[in-house]
């Protein structure tokens, strides 16, 4: 389950834990941004559903390739980015 | 079949005010305005009012505290906005809690920081904001997984776009009036979102509407043509701009409100003249014929093709040309699709955008990326 919710959203109960994915999965959608919500993102970058191999999805980016060399069903691996001292995030970048 | 639940209930006033870029006056200006023009177009006075909804996108005003203008009149006050508001002011109305109701909304001054886009466009939650991502690249997903899966093309969305930009080149109210676009002119665009080409989104702008509905005794004794309600419902389906726009989760939204209010109406797509469908970006409306059951799953980008959504085609959409062109003013935008439902079907718009005999108009608020997707029926006939 994702993002996280305080209950289970299948079944309303609390039998809720923390699972570690394997970090692997396929492009399920993406799209390449060229006008960015505020100035700080560098364009264009892109934003990609990533469907995990355990069958959960999340919002990321892709790096380490071209925008126009993305497809749908590619697989990538989440790629931990150093942003600054306090954040790093969950990206992808394709494997192989 | 049972009585419908709308049988007593009559839309009989419809406002627009003047959309623009940068409004001429502040917000509360424009939702006094937008009181005023909407009770005025029914043929009554605010003072006739005793069921309010009123909401303001920047001041924040709302239904309570509006109640005061009316010297405290209105005894009943509506909470929810577009279609949600007309279909609550609706029961209220059958319910006896109000006979006379004023739904008015106004946006000015909210959108002020060009650099960045418009702030309904970029909600700052968790899981979303980090990767850059915005109203635009949310809907954009849900797109390309459409395009993936069925080959949309591009040249569908651009002539969505193109369409809807050519009525509201033709609506002397529109934000766009005189701006013809060909589907040609939409694909030559700057990219926003990969495939959302600037063309391909919604304008950003001011403005107010409002919308008035009465008991049907009480519409027979004014001198105007009351709109009818046929159905009407609403489908959420959780927390927009956070959760993953995962197509095949959120891709039919509103298939259960439509069918929901088809249901009421006792009515398919079939019968539906014109749609008022909600149209932030082309793909949407793509993605409504199919969620809405006018075509089959994966055939909307077909459907689009050849003259049939256009002006004087087989389906008309958005006719007074919508987000993408007339207007995408705050929450004032949302009731302004049942607006152009209503003021389509009582002739209100020029003649060149008038669909000849329509009897039932379709309108819609939200959409995929949103994860929200309301419908309203609305005909010239008593359900
Ligand atoms: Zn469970």
């Amino acid at each position: 389950m994702f993002i996280p919710q305080p209950i289970c959203t299948g079944c309303q109960g609390d039998h809720l834990e923390w699972v570690e994915s394997s970090g692997r999965g396929r492009v399920y959608s993406f799209t390449t941004v060229h006008r960015p919500p505020r100035p700080e993102f560098d364009v264009p970058y892109v934003v990609a559903i990533v469907e995990l191999d355990e069958g959960w999805h999340m919002l990321t980016n892709l790096i380490g390739c071209e925008p126009n060399s993305v497809q749908v069903d590619m697989p990538v691996e989440v790629s931990f980015e150093r942003m600054s001292e306090e954040i790093t995030l969950p990206m992808f970048r394709p494997v192989g | 079949m049972s009585r419908s639940p709308f049988h007593d209930v009559a839309i009989v006033g419809a406002y627009n005010t003047v959309q623009a870029k940068t409004a001429d006056q502040p917000e509360m200006g424009l939702l006094l305005d937008s009181m005023r023009g909407a009770v005025a177009s029914a043929g009554l006075s605010l003072g006739d009012v005793d069921g309010l909804n009123v909401t303001s996108s920047v001041q924040r005003y709302n239904s309570r505290e509006a109640v005061a203008l009316l010297g405290g009149n209105p005894s009943w006050t509506g909470v929810d906005i577009g279609i949600p508001a007309v279909i609550e002011a609706a029961f209220a109305i059958s319910a006896g809690l109000a006979d006379v109701v004023l739904i008015a909304t106004a946006q000015a001054s909210e959108y002020t920081d060009r650099v960045k886009t418009a702030p309904w466009t970029r909600p700052s939650n968790e899981f979303v904001e980090c990767w850059g991502l915005y109203t635009a690249a949310e809907f954009a997903l849900i797109a390309r997984r459409h395009m993936h899966l069925y080959g949309t093309k591009p040249e569908s969305l651009a002539e969505v776009a193109s369409a809807i930009r050519s009525n509201g080149a033709r609506n002397p109210a529109a934000l766009h009036y005189g701006r013809e676009v060909s589907p040609g002119d939409v694909l030559n665009s700057r990219m926003v979102a990969d495939p959302f080409h600037l063309l391909d989104c919604a304008v950003t702008c001011e403005g107010g509407a409002g919308l008035v509905m009465t008991s049907i005794e009480r519409a027979r004794d004014l001198d105007v043509e009351p709109v009818y309600i046929h159905g009407g419902a609403i489908e959420r389906q959780g927390m927009a701009y956070m959760t993953p726009p995962v197509w095949d989760r959120y891709g039919h939204s509103g298939r259960t409100a439509a069918r929901k209010a088809f249901g009421q109406a006792g009515l398919t797509p079939a019968d539906v003249d014109v749609a008022e469908f909600y149209d932030p970006f082309s793909f949407e409306i793509i993605r409504q014929l199919e969620a809405f059951e006018f075509c089959a799953e994966g055939e909307g980008g077909d459907f689009v093709m050849d003259g049939r959504i256009r002006i004087d085609g087989e389906l008309p959409i958005v006719t007074n040309g919508g987000l993408m062109s007339f207007s995408h003013a705050g929450l004032a935008q949302l009731l302004q699709k049942p607006i152009a439902a209503v003021q389509q079907l009582r002739g209100e718009l020029p003649e060149v955008l008038t669909v000849p005999g329509a009897k039932l108009a379709l309108a819609s608020n939200g959409g995929a990326g949103a994860l929200f997707c309301d419908v309203l029926l609305v005909g010239t006939e008593q359900p």
